[in-house]
């Protein structure tokens, strides 16, 4: 299955500092496919739409992996914002640090299993459901 | 005392939120030093102009209204520990997933905000330093407390003793801050590091102001905590009514908190924890569920309907759980034995060992007791590890 790499763009992120024909060429294997996407963080839709498995490089997986739609594909990050373009200064070692870290999330990408799990939405249910209770038996007596 | 606020945008993130009414109700309060508004205050530029923020304006205590405290929650308190601050004046204000996400209306999402940046300035309004932060354990105030010792039976760690003045003595290698004690300590003497009675309550006076009806409060434990982030993430409008105050553990709630709660017109309380027997501090929800039911019947007795306090577990499942090969395994129960979270049992209808998939959090304990290697992980297994290790050994680590 094809896997696409996703590369987000962002200044303040320091990701637009990435050469990416430069990661084309080192990463260059049949089933990969580099996808540069401005601001990911703010254009999560376009990565639901994608149903290949992916590696997204940019930030830290806590960022935005609880708003992404992950059931249906595999999903690793590569956090190269935290881990190499905020820590080197030096562009030859961060690149290469860039590198290490998608083969790593590439080596994840193997192993690791589809999350079919599907929340069970319990808080949402278990939060409206006391809701209506308490609107039910009416206000707290002792509110003024 | 200067207290400053720094607002995090998280980088265009919350775009419902209307920063300029945030900035301008920070602006009115007396309290509030001034405001400091980042695009990403985690970036090395962000951390620059926060350390540049404190310095020059000679904040002590500060407000960080950002993201999670799960998320990047570490960043603001490594940042406060190199600027010399204590921990305990430093309050994480959730306005990303709990406030901007989970209430996507930008009308509510703002007033939501504002009750929760209140909570935040209230409760730091409270902080005493009495030293007591730098402990690193609970803390007993001998002067108010009457040694009934009730402290010592409920330790879940057996970390409070009888001390030689006949105080109960905390044993600071033993102790885990879970807050049990604090939880059920008749006169709300002990407090944690980061986690006093009356800053609480200071928040609780300040979200019973919200004019959303119903309104409530929940405490929740970090484990509820993450669940709610997890589900707020992609929106949870029954927010608008609920204002989430974070607590070590569901055993770390004191029954005086639900009563000041409810005297100062809270319509209900709900304390979520985890599910029976799986309280990685150890018994805490045991004890939560105790006081819970007891307290509800003090309710009655006050003609006060026993709804108004409610224990949630959610156990909402998304984490990926660990799988057993059942060609493999050889049901010796190791497993069994040190999973913390007693997610794993023997099925004897099924003659295989079984995983409760809402009781994993895959922690990987099982897979790395396994003698046979039949525990599988979804998110990291032996061949990953030694792939990533060939990997690293190959690029000349």
């Amino acid at each position: 299955m094809a896997i696409k790499i996703i590369c987000c763009k962002n200044q303040r992120c320091k990701t637009d500092q990435l050469d990416l024909t430069r990661l084309k060429s080192d990463l260059k294997r049949p089933n990969l496919e580099l996808v540069q996407i401005l601001d990911l963080c703010i254009n999560l839709k376009k990565i639901n739409l994608i149903y290949d498995d992916l590696v997204i490089c940019g930030c830290d997986e806590k960022v935005i992996k609880s708003r992404l739609e992950v059931n249906r594909k595999k999903i690793v990050f590569a956090p190269i914002r935290e881990e190499c373009l905020w820590l080197y200064q030096d562009r030859e070692a961060c690149y290469k640090q860039v590198i290490l870290q998608i083969k790593l999330a590439l080596n994840r990408l193997k192993f690791i299993r589809k999350n079919d799990k599907e929340p069970l939405k319990s808080f949402n249910e278990k939060i409206s459901h006391y809701i209506e209770i308490i609107d039910a038996i009416g206000p707290n007596p002792f509110k003024v | 005392m200067a207290l400053g606020v720094i607002l995090c945008r998280c980088n265009g993130m919350m775009e419902n939120l209307d920063w300029v009414a945030i900035a301008e109700f920070l602006n009115k309060k007396k309290d509030v030093a001034d405001t400091l508004i980042l695009d990403m205050a985690c970036s090395p530029q962000g951390q620059q102009d926060m350390v540049g923020f404190i310095e020059t304006r000679k904040i002590d205590r500060v407000v960080a209204a950002a993201c999670s405290p799960l998320v990047k929650g570490g960043l603001f308190q490594a940042l406060a520990h190199k600027m010399g601050i204590p921990n305990q004046c430093l309050e994480r204000v959730n306005i990303r997933e709990q406030c901007s996400w989970a209430i996507r209306e930008s009308g509510p999402a703002l007033e939501n905000a504002k009750i929760k940046l209140n909570m935040a300035l209230k409760r730091l309004n409270k902080v005493k330093d009495i030293g007591h932060w730098q402990l690193n354990k609970a803390y007993i105030n001998k002067l108010r407390c009457d040694k009934c010792k009730r402290c010592i039976e409920e330790c879940p760690n057996e970390a409070i003793s009888l001390g030689a003045d006949g105080f109960p003595s905390v044993d600071g290698n033993k102790c885990v801050k879970c807050g049990v004690c604090l939880g059920g300590c008749p006169l709300g003497v002990i407090s944690l590091p980061n986690f006093r009675l009356e800053e609480i309550n200071g928040m609780i006076e300040e979200a019973a102001k919200s004019k959303s009806k119903p309104n409530l409060i929940g405490l929740f434990c970090s484990h509820a905590y993450e669940e709610a982030d997890a589900v707020c993430a992609k929106s949870c409008p029954e927010l608008v009514n609920l204002n989430i105050i974070s607590v070590p553990c569901s055993g770390a709630v004191n029954m005086t908190l639900v009563n000041d709660a409810l005297a100062t017109g809270i319509d209900g309380v709900i304390i979520a924890g985890c599910e029976h027997s799986q309280c990685q501090l150890r018994r805490g929800n045991d004890y939560a569920k105790k006081r819970i039911a007891n307290q509800q019947e003090t309710l009655e007795e006050m003609f006060l309907e026993k709804e108004r306090l409610i224990y949630m577990a959610f156990d909402e499942n998304y984490t990926p759980s660990a799988e057993i090969d059942d060609r493999i395994c050889s049901k010796c129960g190791s497993c069994e034995l040190v999973c913390p979270f007693k997610a794993i049992s023997y099925s004897p209808q099924e003659n295989k060992m079984s995983v409760n998939p809402q009781g994993c959090r895959s922690c990987g304990t099982c897979a790395a007791s396994c003698p046979a290697g039949a525990v599988k992980l979804s998110e990291a297994c032996d061949e990953e590890i030694l792939g990533a290790i060939d990997l690293l050994l190959g690029e000349g680590y």
